[in-house]
Parts: C-alpha cells; structure tokens; sequence
C-alpha cells in the first residue's frame, strides 16, 4: 500500500504549486482557481490523514472535506460575484491595476 | 435537545431575522426600509437577553460543536453589542447613497452569527464554518456599494487576502486533525500534550495558524490589507469591519492557544511575539504619515493588534489567566472607542460633503461642537490618556505583560503609545485650532437621531468603561477560568 | 487490502502536471480545462484512498458546478487571454523564491515526518459518513447552510443587474 506520506507530498506540493500561482499570476479569475487548487490540496492531506491515521471515529477527515467543499463553493461564488461587478465598473479585470488606494 | 435549542437561540434569532428581512425586503417602498434596521436592533436585543439567561450555565452541546460558558457569554454580548451599534450607525448613511438595502442589515446579522458560532466553537470543523460564515458575510459588507470603485476594490482586496488566510488557517486545521485523529479542542489538546505527534510536523502546523491568525486580525507583516479595505469600504460598514472580525478571531484564537496548544507555547511564542512588536511599530509609524482619516484609524487598528498580541504573549508565558483577561476587557474597550471614532466619521460624512481627510477636519471643533467633542474623546481613549476607557485597557493589558515577565515588550509597548499620541492629538488640534481655507458644504438633511445613538453609545461605553471598569473587568476574569481549567 | 503503488504515482503524476498547466497557460479557457482535468485526477486520489463518496462528491462540485462557475465568470467578462507574467512580474520576483523555497522545505518535512499511521484503510462505509455527518457535525452542517445562503445572497447582491434609483 502506498505509504501515508506520499499522498502527504503531493498534498503539500499542490497546495504549493496553487500558492505560486496566486503570486504569479494575478488575473482575478485565475486567483480564484489557485484558491480552488489549494483547497482542494488540503483536501487530500484531510483524506488521505482520515485512511491511514487511527482514531476513536474513523472517517471524521472525509467529513471534513465536505464542509470544504461547501465552502469552496460559496468563496468561489463570492469571489467571482465580486470580479464580475468589478468587471462592470472597469471594464479590465488585473489586480494590479488596484491602485485607487496608496499611503 | 431543548437545552441545545436553548443554547443556540441567540443565532436562531439572528438567523431569523434575517431571512424575514431578506423576505420582506423586495415589498418594501424605498422609505419603508428605514424600518428594518429596528429589526434588527430588535433581534440583537432578544439575543442578548436570551444569552444573558444561560449565562451561568455551563456545558458543551450538539455533541460537543459548541460549548456555553460564561467565556462565550462574554463574547456573545460584546458581539451584540457591536452590532447594534453597526446597525444604528448605517441607516442613514446608506440612505443617502441610495444603498438602502435590508441585505446590508442581513449581512450584519449573518457576520455576527458567523462570529458567535465562532467564539462558542470547540471544535476545528465548526471553527472552521463559523469563520467562512463570518468572512463571507464580510466581505459583502466591504464590497456593499458596488457602484463605487473603491469598494468593490475594497471587497476584492478583502476576499483575496481573507481567502488566503483561511486556507492558511485550514492547512495547519488538517495536519492537527490529522497527527491527532481528533477535530475535538480538548482531545487534540490531549494528545498533543501526551507527545504523540512529530514535533516538527506539529510546528510547521502552527506556524500556519499563527500565520492565518495574523491575516484574520491584520497583524504585520500580514496587515497591508487592512487599512486598504477599510478606506474602500463604506465607513459604517469599515467601523463594523474594524472591530467585529478581530473580536471573533480573538474569541477563537485563545481558545486555540490555550486548549489545543497551551502545551506548545515554546514553538508559538517568539514568533508572536515578533508578529506583535512587528505590528505596534508599523500600525504607529505608518499612521503617522496618513491624510485620510479612515486609512489613519485602519494603521491605528494594526497598532491596537500589536497591543493585543502583548497579552497573547503574557498568557502564552505564564498560563495564568491575567493576560486573557486583559485581552477581554481590551476588545470591550477596543470596540467601544473604534466604532465611535468610525461613527463621527460617518456623522460629518452624512452632514457635509465630508471626503475623510484631515485636512477637512479643520474647523469642526466650530462647526459641530457635539461630534468634535466626543471625537477628542475616542481619540484620548485611543492614545490611553486617563481618565478614558483607553487607558485603564492599556494598563490592564501592559501589567499582564509586565506580570509575565517580559517588563522590555510593556516598555516598547507604552513607547508606541507615545508615538501614536503624535497622530490622535493631531486629529484634536486640526478641529479645534485651525481655520478651514473653506467651508465643508453642507448636506441638508443628513442628521439622524438613530446615528445620534448610536454615538451615545459609543460615548458612554468609553466613559462608563473609564471611570467603573470593575464589573467587566471581573466578568472578563469570570470568562477565563473555564478556558484555563482545561 | 493490498494495492500497488504504481496507480497513485500514475494519478499523481498527472495531477500535478495540470495543476501546473494551469498556471502556465496563457489563455484563461485553457487554464479553466486544466483546472477540471486536475480536479477530475484529484477525484482518482480520492477512490485510491478508499473515499468513492468523496470522490463522488468531488466531481458534482468541484468538476461540474465550480469549473462551469469559472467558465461563466470567464465568458461573462470575455477576459479571454490570462495576463502571463510569471517572472517579470514586480511582487512575484520577490516572493517566487521564497514559495519555492518554502514549498521544498514544507514538503520535506511534513513527508518525512513519522506519522504514527496504520496499515490498513480506515476511511468508514459510507453509512457511518451519513451518521456522522448528519449527526455528530449536525451543527457545522446547520451554518454550512447559512454560509451557502450568504453566497446566494452575495452572488445576487453583487451581481445582479438592477433598474439605478
């Protein structure tokens, strides 16, 4: 069987290879994407913790995903709310055009 | 099940509430809509009365998702209390930008849920769902006048970096549920404390919570978006911003550091206690160069995270119950003195075509003796000048510091109160002792007697809390000891 | 039960390659399709972990609802190429190195951690998900709903288009 920290790496890996993309890229909808990345990067240590750890009550790291998973939906629908209304008053959608505000 | 329904009705009326608004909402007139502020007014009122009622109860329910104890009674009334004061502080000035939506109040209600699910959590899962409740709902609130360019930035700014922290906050929640198998506050706590997990393992997970608290607070070096997002946010809704969030991350995060991770306070300490010097010299310094005067209290809220993150460290040492103590009685004050300053803010932005700088504050002490007066109050408070609720907080929290051991970190502490000094003054003599080179122009009819209030309340928390802090300061004490019992 | 490590490194493989493809990709579509391919690989971890509801459930929300949810928002704002700055970006220049540098050192340390780990699969029967879902976590799924509800509300709030006063 394939040892619990390999799926731990691909974990981290992922989750990292999303933060990377948050710094590198800064389209909104593509933030948006590497926040779903590395949710779902969490997802898999939180899965893969739930099958190989013992504990008093199995499964409780599946449960756990699915609260992520409600929740990745409703930041993705905010957040994707919030470019398009951007969107609209701007028409042009980089987050390093946010400059209104410096001090 | 009836004590558990008992236990939760304060967020079932808010709830409630809520959703009748958003109901009854689209078959309102515009001028009808003045009425649903009162609604909700009206359910935080019910719900601090039926939290009062458990007050003295003490168990944990819903199998064990949340715990009642006077802890979280504590934080449920100061949560309340701040939305009111939120809510009476809006109407107005929503209405006159043509914003009066019953969602706002919906909002408001959905934050204040979110945070007292939050603070009444003993478990990671529902922490977790409590604070998305929360940031969701918060960044709505930042982004509400969405035809305005600079909130909607707001908003976004608020949902990138929020997002951000919450992944942070989940990543360290996995690998300590996942080394423990428990998502229990207490059994995590156990068997981190037995030494069953990889201590390096462990570290790295909370070096993430540390991180993802300091988003959540605006501690440095995770603080740039604060002073961004409540500059762009709508001022009522930037005093909500300001003081609600980091209640409820405060409410959570002792918890977190004592329950789950007291044991662990070698690995957290120094980092935090750099985080918080970090944060006191930027919050003080960069206040000091800032014209608009919602950035300057943004910087100046970093600087109070500073503060605060002083008596994270207290406790963090000596595990006594001193330092928690005078982080309660801190946020009570911090919200009184921070929603008022917020408050005259909207207050000159209702009556004049006020833009927030403070250069604009020249001649208010003339033009609007009431407001400029309870202005120099708050910002006294805000400095720490006695006889202010400001400055018994300040002393309270700097003698936990001092009690612990760290006398140098009180020291720099008080040296950055002095700095901020610079920058609060500054706020009294532009209004009382400069000439403006032009009137504000006028807004006919912006008074509001639900602001007035609001204002009052503010006022008299400031003072009540300056001049007989005992009844808090004992039921803040009272609010620790079973957090320390564990 | 015994698997063969072979499918996981298979599985893994291609996960990460488009989760990286994804951030490469200059057109935002083309990045939106990697994305779903990732998610759809991720769904594969999940069955070799022993977890079909969740790989289940991965597929209805994150493949289906949360990718068309990009591709809305990408042909709403008909954004069609991504901007690609990855190093000649003025912030990225700066924090690459440290994400790079952090991402190793994480990913060393907690993969070689020793975990106290079992040897066979845990993940319960999808019976026992349904009980502790719906009754030990019955709270936290109480304010999921809420949660969901403020991102309806959100969506419509911020969204909408309305008559202007």
């Amino acid at each position: 069987m394939t040892p619990l920290q390999h799926y731990l790496a691909l974990a981290t890996i992922l989750f990292f290879i999303g933060a990377w993309g948050m710094m590198a890229r800064r389209n909104i909808i593509m933030v948006i994407m590497c926040i779903e990345l590395m949710l779902n990067a969490v997802n898999i240590s939180l899965v893969a913790f739930s099958n190989y750890m013992p504990s008093p009550v199995p499964g409780r790291g599946e449960v756990f995903v699915f609260f992520v998973f409600g929740l990745s939906a409703a930041e993705a629908a905010v957040g994707l709310g919030i470019a398009i209304a951007l969107y609209r008053l701007r028409e042009r959608l980089s987050v390093d055009e946010l400059d209104g505000m410096k001090g | 099940m009836q004590r558990e329904l008992i236990a939760v009705m304060p967020e079932l009326m808010l709830v409630g509430t809520a959703i009748i608004i958003l109901l009854i909402d689209p078959m309102l007139p515009a001028t009808g809509r003045r009425g649903l502020s009162w609604l909700g007014i009206f359910a935080c009122v019910t719900a601090i009365f039926s939290t009062w009622f458990v007050r003295a109860e003490e168990y944990s329910s819903f199998s064990s998702a949340i715990a009642i104890d006077r802890y979280v009674v504590f934080f449920k009334i100061l949560l309340l209390v701040v939305a009111i004061m939120a809510m009476l502080l809006s109407e107005k000035h929503l209405a006159l930008r043509g914003r009066l939506l019953g969602d706002y109040y919906a909002l408001i209600l959905f934050t204040t849920t979110g945070m007292m699910v939050m603070a009444a959590s003993i478990d990671l899962i529902t922490f977790f769902v409590g604070l998305e409740l929360m940031a969701l709902s918060t960044y709505l609130l930042a982004g509400f006048f969405r035809y305005e360019e600079r909130s909607i930035e707001a908003g976004l700014k608020y949902f990138v970096t929020g997002s951000f922290a919450s992944l942070f906050l989940l990543f360290g929640m996995a690998w300590l549920y996942g080394m423990t198998g428990s998502t229990n506050f207490e059994e995590i706590g156990d068997v981190i404390r037995a030494g069953a997990v990889p201590g390096d393992a462990l570290a790295i997970a909370i070096i993430m919570l540390v991180a993802g608290f300091g988003f959540k607070v605006a501690a440095a070096p995770f603080h740039n978006w604060a002073p961004d997002v409540y500059q762009g946010a709508p001022t009522p809704a930037a005093a909500f911003l300001a003081v609600g969030p980091k209640i409820g991350s405060f409410a959570v995060l002792i918890k977190v550091f004592t329950i789950m991770l007291g044991g662990e306070s070698g690995t957290w300490l120094m980092p935090v206690i750099a985080m918080s010097i970090a944060t006191m010299l930027i919050g003080a310094t960069l206040a000091l160069v800032q014209r608009d005067l919602k950035r300057m209290l943004g910087y100046s809220s970093i600087a109070h995270v500073g503060y605060l993150l002083l008596g994270v460290v207290a406790f963090g040492e000596t595990g006594s119950s001193f330092g928690q103590a005078a982080i309660l009685f801190y946020l009570a004050v911090y919200a009184f003195m921070n929603m008022g300053a917020f408050g005259v803010l909207v207050y000159l932005a209702n009556r004049t075509r006020f833009g927030d700088s403070l250069d604009e504050m020249m001649g208010v002490g003339r033009r609007f003796p009431a407001a400029a007066a309870i202005m120099t109050l708050f910002m006294l408070s805000l400095t720490g000048i006695p006889p202010t609720a400001g400055f018994v907080a300040k002393f309270y929290l700097f003698a936990s510091v001092v009690d612990a051991g760290f006398a140098w970190l009180a020291v720099l502490g008080v040296l950055f109160s002095v700095v901020s000094a610079f920058f609060y003054l500054r706020v009294i003599v532009y209004m009382y002792m400069r000439d403006p080179e032009a009137e504000l122009q006028g807004v006919p009819a912006g008074s509001s007697w639900d602001l007035n209030l609001g204002l009052g309340i503010a006022t008299a928390g400031v003072i009540l809390l300056g001049i007989l802090p005992s009844p808090v300061i004992s039921a803040a004490q009272d609010a620790v000891v079973r957090v320390l019992g564990i | 039960m015994e698997f063969s490590p072979i499918p996981f490194y298979i599985v893994s493989a291609l996960v990460i390659i488009c989760a990286i493809a994804m951030i490469y990709f200059k057109e935002l579509i083309y990045s939106a399709l990697s994305m779903v391919a990732c998610f759809m690989a991720i769904a594969g971890i999940y069955i070799l972990l022993n977890a079909e509801l969740v790989a289940g459930a991965q597929v209805l929300i994150y493949v289906a609802a949360i990718s068309i949810l990009v591709i809305f928002a990408i042909m709403l704002t008909r954004h069609r190429k991504g901007d690609f700055w990855l190093f000649f970006h003025r912030q990225s220049v700066v924090t690459l190195p440290f994400v790079v540098v952090a991402g190793i050192v994480l990913t060393v340390v907690l993969a070689t951690a020793a975990y106290d780990s079992s040897e066979e699969a845990l993940n319960p029967p999808d019976e026992e998900m349904a009980r502790l879902l719906f009754q030990d976590y019955s709270f936290p799924f109480e304010v999921l709903s809420l949660v969901l509800l403020v991102a309806i509300m959100g969506a419509i709030l911020l969204a909408m288009r309305e008559r202007r006063r």
